[in-house]
């Protein structure tokens, strides 16, 4: 199996605080991965150093063998761009922006034509069944639908790897179940490796593997 | 890449924001600009009673004042300038030409007149009367024993063209009747006679020569015409010169006469522009920033699913210039209508008391004297390039500020949110 994300002794320090201490793990192509742990046990901070969201202080991340700590802050942009799709608890969704408009909004700085940035991102919503809401400001839409239009963008690039933070937790069970069954769907249709931090043990139950994370080490 | 519809729904779906930072550069550039006009209009206003004559600043001189008011005599603040005097102070550089005048009051038994003695060919001074001409002709150059009477006086006095009138007991014909109200003040007179009686008169006058000398050769008013931008050395040349009793009458003389607050204004007006221009960068800067600050999360997120940093700092920039366009075309609006409105406005600039020709103890000579000046707006084009640089500073500060706190925002912001 080719490994997709491979945390080599991950550190983080913020002064004297250390959320992240000699992290090891290996994440494989396809697999669907959950990371669970208290708050406040460093989560957040190892899910932003395996994003490439931030450096790390010592220590590697190999993201399909490409070593992060080489990337400047503008490289890392292009490789999320490329590679990578968030799903977020808070949506962060553009308040300004239609549901049709979020979806194809990491597109926008990509040199493509307009009508196949549009196509791709008409696409994916009737893929959601949001076809009815393409108009729609992400404040006329509901949690489920939101979380949605989420998910929606974070595959508008296509991208090999998504990473979930906590991607049910704003939301109620049978919504939250949904949005379950789509990123699973994600995972087994198209391959799609997937890295999901979650406090939610039933989740994890589903993942093919799951990371234990206490006072800023894995286990 | 600058994406139009983002940017056209970020400035229509947070109006308030875009409303107030467009109205905040519209402020700031209307007080600036307005500021700016006004002044310039007063700076003109002051100009206006030299202007009027021809010149760019009078030159006087303050002596003794005569122990009897009889037969002809020197007002105090117009005593003899020597020949040689005027000769040094045209070769003063700057200077371009200077318009020699005598003005005298002549006190008779049963009457009193105020006389100026002018050249009709000089471009500055009383000559500038050519042009209000009630009745029969100018002097010219060449008349002996020939005068023109004002039109007030004249009618007070029953005075027309052909009436012989005596001045230090010589005869003069009234020739003209001229319009004195069209002309500053300064240089007016009841009696114009030519210039080389008038220093005759003068300098053969026991009454005169009782109290000063006046020679052949000397004047008593000067008319200078000069380089603007070196008036303020001209003047001090001329006191080196004329000695400290000189009183060398600039456009600032009349400004220090309406009082502090317009010295103060004028003085400073560089300086109220400046900081009015600093005020509307540092609220510019603190509402730019501001806004980045309450788009920390969605800048984190853009970020995080691919947008670099000169990406959103472009998108950003964007937005901005589009405000600063529409905040400067409407600061210049406001501004273009304040100095409309302000060019219906007149002010009345005082003369100083030692520029004016009338006797105080006379009927009417204790009167303030002051020209009605109407403000003026200067161009337009002037305006709206002082307009369009400010706006760019402005711009560029709002897009400095914003770029050096989108840099420093981590994508891992987003996070930090959940």
């Amino acid at each position: 199996m080719n490994k997709s994300i491979e945390a080599i002794k991950l550190c983080k320090r913020f002064g004297a605080i250390e959320p992240v201490k000699q992290v090891n793990f290996t994440i494989n192509r396809g697999e669907f991965v959950t990371l669970l742990g208290p708050s406040g046990s460093g989560k957040s901070t190892l899910l932003s150093l395996v994003a490439g969201l931030d450096h790390a202080t010592d220590g590697q991340v190999l993201l399909d063998g490409q070593d992060l700590s080489r990337f400047s802050e503008d490289e890392l942009a292009l490789l999320r761009r490329d590679h990578i799709g968030f799903v977020f608890q808070s949506f962060h969704l553009i308040p300004t922006l239609s549901a049709l408009e979020n979806i194809a909004f990491p597109l926008y700085p990509v040199k493509m034509a307009v009508r196949k940035k549009r196509d791709r991102a008409r696409e994916l919503l009737a893929q959601f069944d949001l076809s009815d809401r393409s108009d729609h400001l992400p404040s006329r839409l509901s949690g489920g639908e939101r979380q949605r239009v989420a998910i929606a963008r974070a595959l508008v690039n296509r991208p090999g790897i998504i990473f979930c933070d906590e991607p049910t937790g704003n939301l109620d069970s049978t919504t939250g179940k949904e949005i379950l069954d789509l990123l699973l769907k994600l995972n087994t249709d198209k391959k799609v490796t997937l890295f999901m931090v979650t406090h939610d043990t039933n989740i994890a139950k589903l993942s093919h593997r799951s990371l234990y994370m206490k006072d800023g080490e894995v286990s | 890449m600058i994406n139009t519809h983002y940017l056209y729904s970020e400035l229509v779906h947070r109006k308030r924001r875009s409303l107030i930072n467009l109205l905040l550069v519209a402020a700031a550039l209307a007080v600036m600009i307005f500021v700016g006009q006004l002044t310039e209009s007063l700076q003109q206003a002051f100009q206006a009673p030299l202007v009027d004559i021809g010149a760019s600043l009078t030159v006087q001189k303050s002596g003794d004042v005569p122990e009897t008011m009889n037969g002809l005599v020197l007002p105090c603040s117009v005593a003899p300038i020597s020949n040689d005097h005027i000769r040094r102070i045209n070769s003063i550089p700057g200077v371009q030409a200077i318009s020699e005048a005598v003005l005298l009051w002549d006190f008779q038994a049963d009457s009193f007149q105020i006389v100026v003695g002018f050249d009709p060919d000089d471009t500055a001074g009383p000559a500038l009367l050519q042009g209000a001409l009630a009745s029969g002709r100018f002097l010219k150059i060449g008349d002996t024993g020939k005068a023109m009477a004002d039109l007030t006086w004249a009618v007070t006095h029953e005075i027309e063209p052909g009436h012989i009138l005596k001045i230090a007991g010589r005869d003069f014909e009234i020739i003209g009747i001229v319009d004195s109200s069209q002309i500053s003040q300064i240089a007016t007179a009841q009696v114009y006679i030519p210039l080389a009686e008038a220093k005759t008169i003068a300098s053969g006058s026991a009454s005169i020569n009782a109290v000063h000398h006046f020679g052949q050769d000397d004047a008593n008013l000067l008319f200078i015409k000069a380089d603007r931008d070196k008036i303020e050395e001209i003047a001090t040349g001329i006191k080196a010169i004329a000695g400290k009793k000189t009183v060398v009458s600039t456009p600032d003389s009349f400004k220090e006469m309406l009082g502090s607050l317009f010295s103060l204004t004028s003085r400073f007006s560089i300086l109220i522009s400046g900081m009015t221009l600093i005020a509307s960068l540092l609220l510019v800067a603190r509402t730019t920033a501001a806004g980045v600050r309450e788009r920390t999360v969605e800048i984190g997120a853009m970020k995080a699913i691919g947008w670099t940093g000169r990406n959103i700092i472009n998108q950003l920039a964007a937005e901005s210039f589009v405000v600063i366009a529409f905040g400067t075309m409407l600061g210049i609006c406001l501004a273009l209508l304040g100095a409309w409105l302000v060019s219906f406005q007149s002010i009345a600039i005082p003369i100083p008391w030692d520029m004016a020709p009338t006797p105080h103890f006379l009927p009417g000579g204790e009167e303030q004297l002051s020209r009605d000046v109407r403000l003026t707006m200067s161009s337009p084009i002037k305006l709206i390039g002082v307009g369009a640089v400010s706006a760019l500073v402005i711009g560029l500060t709002a897009l400095i500020t914003a770029g050096r706190a989108i840099i420093r925002l981590k994508p891992s912001e987003v996070l930090r949110n959940e």
